[in-house]
């Protein structure tokens, strides 16, 4: 019953995902396959964004911490209005520079606006890197679901695979636009399970109404409503949310995935449409606490204390198969359709931007069957990831946003500043990176600061060095400097 | 911040900073709401403040997009978007 429930989801909406994007495609070139050839209005940018703001991460990682560490879970509500602030002033920015220069991936950008190609192949791995480890987080999560709906017959490490092969397979059905539609269908049934779910989670741990359960839960564990939440000893404070949120939201669209959406929309106003409503869709976070709060009061124990199956294991205990067979299905096209927009980014940044500035004469042909095959190998490293580290999904995320943001310098001062160099960039990156990685300096700041999220800090460093190294090298030249409005 | 950022996307653009809402209420005021007590509609303070911050936000950069409108930000965007249709001004 399960596993046909998932089936029929999954089958229903590859099939209409393909003759969508059949029926819209126009001609198989890299910057169609990639950035949609930068047509999509409105509403379907719109989906695209949403798609991006409700994975897997937002509905396991959210209701995990919410189990686990209860207010913590409050970063969700923060992370989308932030972002969606700052991205109303960046994202017509970059997509004014990708019209203007043609730019199809993120690393295009650097190596344009800072005339200095080995920018371009040197943020490029940067980029991939990180696009990686986001797609980890969508795999654990499938992994997850796929055990989930296979009844713990199958290893973790198997589903894990699985939820590879099936990623793979999803993009390869088409590009970008099929995963826009599957991003759609997975929006309407997750407010489908959100209203099942919420609509009668309550009488399944013994509340009396929805807002009951948050009565419960307080009284029950004091404290958990305010932050550092469940645990009093817990570095996730006031501070905490504050530096974990401002990383995310200036981190945000310096994905490269994200940064690649903005180039794909066919107008700058559809950019800024979207922008007043997307933080209004971030209400639904509510729900997921709700969901968590509600686990942790029916005393749910997902196998091993993981968190990220907090709310599968209440759905399992709690409900009739057709539910689990609803939330499975859902919880598949919530990491099938951001994550292969994710490996689609990272197979066009391998091929544009590492391997065609030392093979400039690659056709397109060759250019289409060199993204699609180093995307494999990125979902293979990502599916090795996922099997060999285990952490929260909230976790990883961070981790994600910490390698990213040290990119966010270059982004925000190449538009701001026009003065400032590649040099200065690359200088700041070492600075970032030097901070994040070498223990010693990692150690210090985190005995100096121990409630800052470390990401922040090394991003302020690595602004600061970006800004210096740039003062006193030569900046590039008119060209360059225009594709950013200066 | 240099004062001239992007001349061609000008003029007065002074009412963005409003776009500075969230990081104010949702993360620059979260220390100071966590301790109040009071539980609207039973939830927790926190959660409940963190709950208007979106709504709010969504209505502020509502209001900056109309202000966009008003001061032009369409019509230079036509311009700029009729400018680099078909062949780009720029190639790599």
């Amino acid at each position: 019953m399960k596993l046909a429930i998932v089936l029929a989801i999954l089958l229903a909406t590859i099939a209409g995902a393909a003759a969508y994007g059949r029926r819209t495609r126009r001609n198989a070139t890299l910057a169609e396959w990639a950035v949609g050839g930068r047509s999509l209005g409105t509403l379907l940018f719109w989906f695209m964004n949403a798609g991006e703001v409700y994975t897997t991460f937002a509905v396991l990682g959210i209701s995990g911490y919410a189990w686990a560490l209860g207010a913590p879970a409050y970063l969700a509500f923060c992370s989308v209005s932030m972002s969606y602030a700052i991205g109303y002033w960046l994202m017509p920015r970059i997509w004014r520079a990708g019209r203007l220069g043609k730019l199809v991936t993120q690393a295009d950008f650097f190596a344009a606006r800072y005339d200095a190609p080995w920018l371009g192949v040197l943020t490029g791995g940067i980029g991939i890197a990180s696009l990686v480890v986001y797609v980890q987080i969508q795999l654990v999560s499938l992994g997850l679901i796929v055990q989930l709906t296979l009844g713990g017959s199958i290893s973790g490490a198997a589903a894990t695979v699985i939820a590879g092969v099936a990623m793979v397979a999803f993009v390869f059905v088409a590009g970008l636009r099929s995963a826009a539609f599957a991003a759609g269908v997975k929006d309407v049934l997750m407010i489908v399970v959100m209203i099942v779910l919420s609509a009668t989670v309550a009488s399944k741990v013994g509340a009396g109404s929805l807002l009951d359960v948050f009565g419960m839960v307080e009284t029950r564990h004091p404290g958990i409503g305010r932050f550092p939440g469940l645990d009093p000893a817990s570095p996730t404070t006031a501070v905490w949310l504050m530096t974990s949120a401002i990383n995310i939201a200036l981190g945000n669209w310096v994905f490269p995935h994200l940064f690649q959406m903005s180039y794909s929309a066919h107008s700058a106003s559809a950019i800024r449409r979207n922008a007043i409503w997307q933080p209004l869709y971030s209400l639904a976070y509510f729900f997921i606490i709700l969901l968590g709060f509600a686990a942790l009061l029916a005393d749910t124990h997902p196998p091993g204390g993981n968190l990220n199956a907090a709310l599968l294991q209440l759905v399992s205990d709690r409900y009739p198969s057709w539910v689990i067979g609803l939330v499975a299905g859902t919880g598949v096209l919530l990491a099938l359709a951001p994550g292969s927009l994710l490996l689609v980014a990272a197979g066009s940044i391998f091929t544009r931007n590492l391997v065609q500035p030392l093979r400039p004469g690659l056709s397109e042909r060759a250019a289409m069957a060199l993204s699609r095959g180093s995307l494999v190998a990125f979902a293979a490293i990502a599916v090795w990831l996922s099997i060999s580290q285990s952490g929260s999904l909230v976790k990883i995320l961070l981790d994600a946003y910490s390698a990213i943001g040290m990119l966010a310098p270059g982004v925000f001062l190449g538009f701001l500043w026009k003065r400032t160099t590649a040099w200065g960039v690359l200088a700041g990156l070492a600075a970032g990176f030097g901070m994040l990685l070498v223990p010693f300096v990692a150690h210090f700041w985190s005995a100096v600061a121990p409630h800052w999220e470390p990401g922040l800090i090394a991003m302020a460093i690595n602004f600061g060095v970006t800004a210096a190294v740039s003062a006193v090298t030569p900046g590039p030249g008119n060209t360059a400097r225009l594709l950013a409005g200066h | 911040m240099n004062a001239d950022v992007a001349p061609t996307i000008r003029p007065s653009r002074g009412h963005r900073w409003l776009l500075a809402f969230p990081f104010i209420w949702q993360a620059g005021l979260a220390p100071v709401v966590n301790d109040v007590a009071w539980r609207p509609f039973g939830l927790p303070f926190a959660m409940a403040w963190q709950l208007a911050g979106i709504v709010l936000t969504s209505a502020v950069i509502a209001w900056v997009f109309r202000r966009d409108r008003q001061t032009g930000v369409d019509d230079e965007e036509a311009a700029f978007v009729a400018a680099t249709d078909g062949a780009s001004a720029m190639h790599r």
